[in-house]
């Protein structure tokens, strides 16, 4: 399963050179109010009990959140999410929790293990091959923080290799976006993806 | 073929009873997510201070049942939506660059969750299938403008005339309300 995404990932590395410069600059044209040049803006990891292990932040904007912060947004995260599941909230039985919050500026996804871990990514509205950024983003942490001998569960993950993969599958996403953007193909595999 | 489920509407009371007490201590913070730990212990809110008000409700369908304790339904809803509103102000990567940041829906595997929150302080919740279109403006023009505004608050008169933003009994807007369902399932 992972062995493949990984192929994947590195294909999509190749190209991520040339198209990521093309990408960039033609974001910073088109929305002039916007400092972020990425469509990814972070990738977040919160542990079954609601506890931040992973946070990177991807968009070249300097005001960023701080450590606390994170941890808190985490935390209120892993509540809001439960609440959505109770039958004050839900109008159907068998919620999985929120999948996507959608905001007038960003859009958060959120995939959910059955083990309990919720992978986030913030992103720009309607960036595309987001779903599939989340599994990758799963298969990188089940191949390289838990098979990492020295990884503790539920602890924060600090692993170069994992930061270092996560990046190759945010950059595939980026590639993906180009695609989609410039109206190119590229793009084209990854809406299949979608919902 | 939309289905839809619920619709709430609340008012803005609760918020103004929750900053009334506090309003010069909170206006100072940027957002309710910057509390330190410290200052929330030391806010001391009267038990009934986060009980929203519903104004409306409507149900459509509703495979699983409402919670039979309305007071809790209605803090939880108000909980969630006031937190969520903050959370996406504080988690913005533009940091207001965009304008002001507000959440607009969350989705599920099997139900979305729309909001749309007036400038007046009105809040409109709604639950549809979770494979539903963004509604933000039906709930902003359809819903608030035409039938709340034009056909609630407007219209009436002398005796039966509706205070704005006080729950409320009314034909019209049901009907309309159940129109603009029959409409968007149909689309």
């Amino acid at each position: 399963m992972s062995g493949r995404a990984f192929d994947d990932g590195s294909q999509g590395e190749k190209d991520v050179g040339v198209d990521f410069t093309g990408r960039a600059s033609f974001l910073v044209s088109s929305s002039s109010s916007s400092s972020s040049s990425s469509p990814v803006f972070s990738v977040w990891i919160v542990n079954k009990s609601g506890g931040l292990i992973f946070y990177k932040n991807y968009s070249s904007d300097k005001n960023t959140l701080d450590t606390n912060d994170t941890l808190r947004l985490a935390s209120v995260w892993h509540s809001l999410h439960a609440i959505s599941r109770t039958n004050s909230v839900s109008p159907v039985k068998k919620s999985s929790g929120i999948e996507l919050l959608e905001t007038s500026t960003f859009d958060l996804h959120c995939f959910e293990t059955k083990t309990g871990i919720k992978f986030m990514v913030c992103s720009m509205k309607k960036a595309i091959g987001v779903e599939r950024l989340l599994r990758r983003v799963y298969d990188v942490y089940a191949d390289f923080a838990m098979k990492n001998p020295f990884y503790e569960l539920e602890q924060p993950i600090q692993a170069e290799l994992f930061e270092e993969r996560v990046m190759i599958a945010v950059k595939s996403c980026r590639n993906a976006n180009s695609g989609h953007y410039s109206g190119g193909g590229g793009g084209g595999g990854y809406a299949s993806s979608l919902y | 073929m939309v289905k839809l489920y619920t619709f709430h509407m609340f008012n803005k009371k609760v918020c103004l009873s929750l900053f009334s007490s506090r309003f010069e201590f909170l206006s100072k913070q940027t957002s309710f997510l910057t509390l330190s730990d410290a200052d929330i212990s030391s806010l001391s809110f009267p038990n009934n201070t986060f009980q929203g008000e519903i104004v409306y409700y409507h149900e459509w369908s509703r495979p699983y049942p409402r919670n039979v304790n309305v007071h809790e339904e209605t803090k939880t809803l108000f909980g969630l939506f006031f937190t969520m509103n903050q959370f996406a102000m504080k988690m913005d990567p533009m940091k207001g660059a965009l304008g002001d940041n507000h959440f607009r829906a969350f989705r599920t595997n099997n139900y979305k969750f729309h909001f749309y929150e007036t400038k007046t302080g009105l809040r409109l919740l709604l639950t549809t299938e979770p494979g539903c279109a963004d509604l933000h403006e039906h709930l902003r023009v359809k819903i608030h403008q035409t039938l709340y505004v034009d056909g609630v608050l407007k219209r009436g008169s002398g005796k039966a005339r509706y205070a704005a933003n006080a729950p409320f009994e009314c034909d019209a807007f049901r009907e309309g309300l159940l129109d603009w369902g029959k409409k968007l399932a149909h689309t």
